[in-house]
């Protein structure tokens, strides 16, 4: 089978050692970063210790999957730069996600939603949240699976059944042997990877074309513009895309995505979260767009051009496209057909991209599984060591699993685009409506949000047998007249839940405001009085920059003492909560920990004091100079 | 500054009514004023709606979550920054399809 790539020697010999060097790289770091996950807490969420940086470049390769690649170049080639819509109207939904969402999981140390559905309804409430999250997560390893068998069968002709089983067991191998700590390194690296390979591409269809100017102008001016058609084009337009994508879309993006949960709950403090998500949605997500879905865009205009001028761009005859899934890979092999180093690299580039979401989601699903299912349901008492063993084992299982999934994608029909919406709109709409409401009303009780969800999954699974359920729904919103509504299928969900959920809520009990408190918007100030352990301390402090290390065994485990001077410069008192990390700024908090402000002491004052065990347990090394800053 | 005290469930009603009310009557009233392939019409349509959403949920944190006053001090840093976000992605669009329409088509 050929899709458009010549691959020649130097082209494979590349592909091939980036690849080695590639698994290499991800088992050195799935085994070096094992000895940072001594406990379970470790394995999912790295401690809570890290940089916002480091994340942040982690998220920029968790947004871009293999997936993001064929999808977008695919939209891209199809309707043109408004392939990038769905990267880049996340932002309306961002104040909820800052200052509700985000401090909420943070202060109430939620590990998972499941979790936080259980603490903010009852048990029930759990697990139906636990299928639906399943299902969703399952549903993205699916599809990028899928897409990962496209990925191989248009560059190499292999045939995904081959391919697919390997792939699987690769990727099971190395997130269960390092967990979170190594999949956000080895992210760290494919981040960089993915986006190198994009700007070639990129770089390299804009020189075949002759430019920047020649390559915009060949585009038509529906093809240049940043937003979809208003509702012409059923599958793909702007009024469905606001409901469906940049409503319902971002907030299963932002607030339900395991993966994203993770990344964000690795961080060491609430507002370098929050640095790390607005640097996601104004700087790598724009970008992402632009290098998952330019080469589509090259495409389109190459072929605009050489219709207008008759002849091939280059040597070797006209682009053609003859399958829209292969159209990355197409249009690279046409662009950087005389450079074989370049589109060696690219290739592999997408080869690796393969893995930086599919990382995230078993880990994800390893998370929700362990902490909503195993640990409540099969082990309740069981030691960290037990619980991390299960983590490692469940992560191969739950890999296996998804590659049986993956087969169902290859039976299905239409544009990548509109087969990833199908399945992702009928999962989420019940689930971001008894979220939101169970955030934002403290009426809102577990009896409605259990009706919420099950009527909300149900109703929206049966307009896939009977879809003019939608229609009047479409008509108000003034959705696209003609096709299947499918865009609005979210928007149907969320209101049909919410209807129920509200209808429910107000003839039964309010749920008991005691036991919600910290679990709602308005009661975040309480949750921080939980994360702390008592009032919290809001002034604000200096940073200190250099202390020493100084074992004192007559500290408690996870206490820390410093100099009354040190204190008052951070404005911190006995029993706030501190964060010491190692100085050396590219560990990111590698060496790290969040400690309890035991007292001031009046002894050297450059000096901060803890015991061994709490010196081991944050991994900090005695010899090397720490920075300080109170938390809360 | 004092905000009026409305009865909750009151406020939320009227709330749901707007949102509505503005998500049949807004898209209607850009058609008819610039036509359907406008290609200002889908970025007006987005920010319009969207700008409701992100007001609306900036109104309800900063008023009604029972936020304390110091750290309500302390947020007003991220909602300047989040603000800023907005106009620089506002700007961004603005600037993408004015630059799209204006330069020429060959072919």
């Amino acid at each position: 089978m050929n899709f458009g790539v010549d691959i020649s020697g130097i082209t494979l010999g590349i592909i091939l050692g980036v690849i080695v060097s590639y698994f290499m790289m991800v088992t050195f770091f799935g085994t070096y970063f094992s000895k940072f996950s001594s406990n379970i807490h470790d394995f999912f969420f790295s401690g809570q210790r890290f940089a916002w940086w480091l994340p942040f470049f982690s998220m920029m390769a968790t947004g871009i999957g293999a997936y993001s690649y064929l999808k977008y170049s695919e939209q891209g080639l199809n309707t043109g730069m408004n392939s990038a819509m769905a990267y880049m109207n996340d932002f309306f939904i961002v104040p909820l996600f800052f200052f509700g969402w985000l401090p909420l999981i943070y202060f109430t140390r939620t590990k998972s939603i499941p979790q936080y559905f259980k603490k903010r309804f009852n048990k029930s409430t759990c697990y139906i949240t636990v299928c639906i999250l399943l299902a969703y997560i399952f549903y993205y390893i699916g599809y990028n699976l899928f897409t990962i068998g496209l990925a191989f069968e248009g560059i190499f002709g292999f045939s995904p059944l081959w391919t697919l089983p390997l792939i699987t067991l690769i990727l099971g191998t190395y997130v269960s042997l390092g967990g979170q700590t190594a999949v956000i390194f080895t992210d760290l690296v494919q981040g960089v990877i993915l986006y190198l390979a994009g700007f070639l591409a990129f770089g390299y269809g804009l020189y075949v074309l002759g430019g920047l100017d020649e390559f915009f102008s060949y585009l038509p001016l529906e093809h240049r513009l940043p937003f979809a058609p208003f509702r012409d084009n059923p599958h793909f337009n702007s009024v469905g895309m606001f409901w469906g994508d940049a409503l319902a879309g971002s907030i299963a993006f932002l607030f339900l995505n395991q993966g994203f949960l993770m990344r964000f709950l690795s961080i060491r403090s609430v507002n370098e979260a929050r640095f790390a998500g607005l640097a996601n949605i104004l700087i790598t997500l724009p970008v992402s767009a632009l290098v998952v879905g330019s080469v589509g865009w090259i495409g389109k205009s190459i072929l605009q051009k050489q219709s207008v001028l008759n002849s091939a761009l280059m040597g070797g005859g006209q682009l053609n496209i003859e399958d829209s899934y292969h159209t990355f890979v197409s249009v690279v092999g046409y662009v950087v057909q005389n450079n074989p180093v370049i589109l060696g690299i690219i290739l592999a580039a997408l080869l690796a991209a393969l893995m930086s979401t599919i990382d995230t989601l078993i880990n994800a699903a390893t998370a929700i599984f362990i902490y909503d299912i195993y640990k409540p349901l099969i082990h309740s008492h069981s030691s960290d060591k037990h619980y991390l063993k299960a983590a490692k084992i469940s992560s191969i299982l739950i890999t296996g699993l998804s590659l049986l999934l993956a087969s169902w994608f290859f039976f299905q029909k239409g544009t990548l685009m509109s087969i990833h919406y199908k399945g992702i709109m009928v999962i989420i709409p019940s689930i971001v409506t008894t979220l939101l409401l169970g955030m934002l009303w403290n009426r809102f009780n577990s009896i409605s949000a259990s009706c919420a969800l099950v009527v909300g999954v149900f109703l929206t699974f049966m307009t896939l047998k009977f879809p003019e359920w939608i229609y009047p729904l479409r008509d108000f919103f003034y959705g696209s007249p003609t096709g299947d509504p499918f865009l609005f299928r979210a928007l149907f969900g969320m209101l049909v839940s919410g209807f129920v959920g509200i209808v429910v809520c107000l003839f039964t009990k309010p749920a008991d405001k005691n036991k919600i408190q910290g679990y709602t918007l308005e009661s975040i100030d309480k949750a921080m009085w939980f994360f702390k352990g008592g009032k919290p301390n809001l002034k604000w402090g200096k940073r200190l920059c250099s202390l020493k290390l100084q074992v004192d065994d007559s500290l408690k485990k996870g206490e820390i003492g410093l100099s009354k001077k040190n204190a008052e410069i951070m404005k911190a008192e006995p029993s706030d909560i501190v964060y010491v990390a190692d100085k050396r700024w590219y560990l990111a908090g590698l060496r790290s920990g969040h400690f309890r402000l035991a007292f001031s002491h009046n002894k050297v004052e450059d000096t901060l004091t803890l015991s061994q065990e709490t010196l081991d347990q944050s991994y900090l090394l005695k010899d090397k100079a720490v920075f300080s800053k109170k938390i809360i | 500054m004092k905000i009026p005290v409305i009865k909750k469930s009151f406020l939320s009603v009227l709330i749901l009514f707007f949102i509505f009310g503005f998500s049949y009557g807004y898209p209607r009233l850009l058609v008819s004023r610039l036509g359907e392939d406008n290609p200002w019409i889908s970025y007006l349509y987005t920010y319009g709606i969207g700008l409701i959403f992100f007001l609306l949920g900036l109104i309800w944190i900063f008023t009604r979550a029972g936020m304390n006053p110091q750290r309500r001090r302390q947020e007003i840093y991220w909602l300047i920054a989040i603000i800023c976000g907005l106009i620089f992605m506002f700007s961004l669009h603005a600037l993408w399809i004015f630059w799209a329409v204006r330069f020429p088509i060959k072919g």
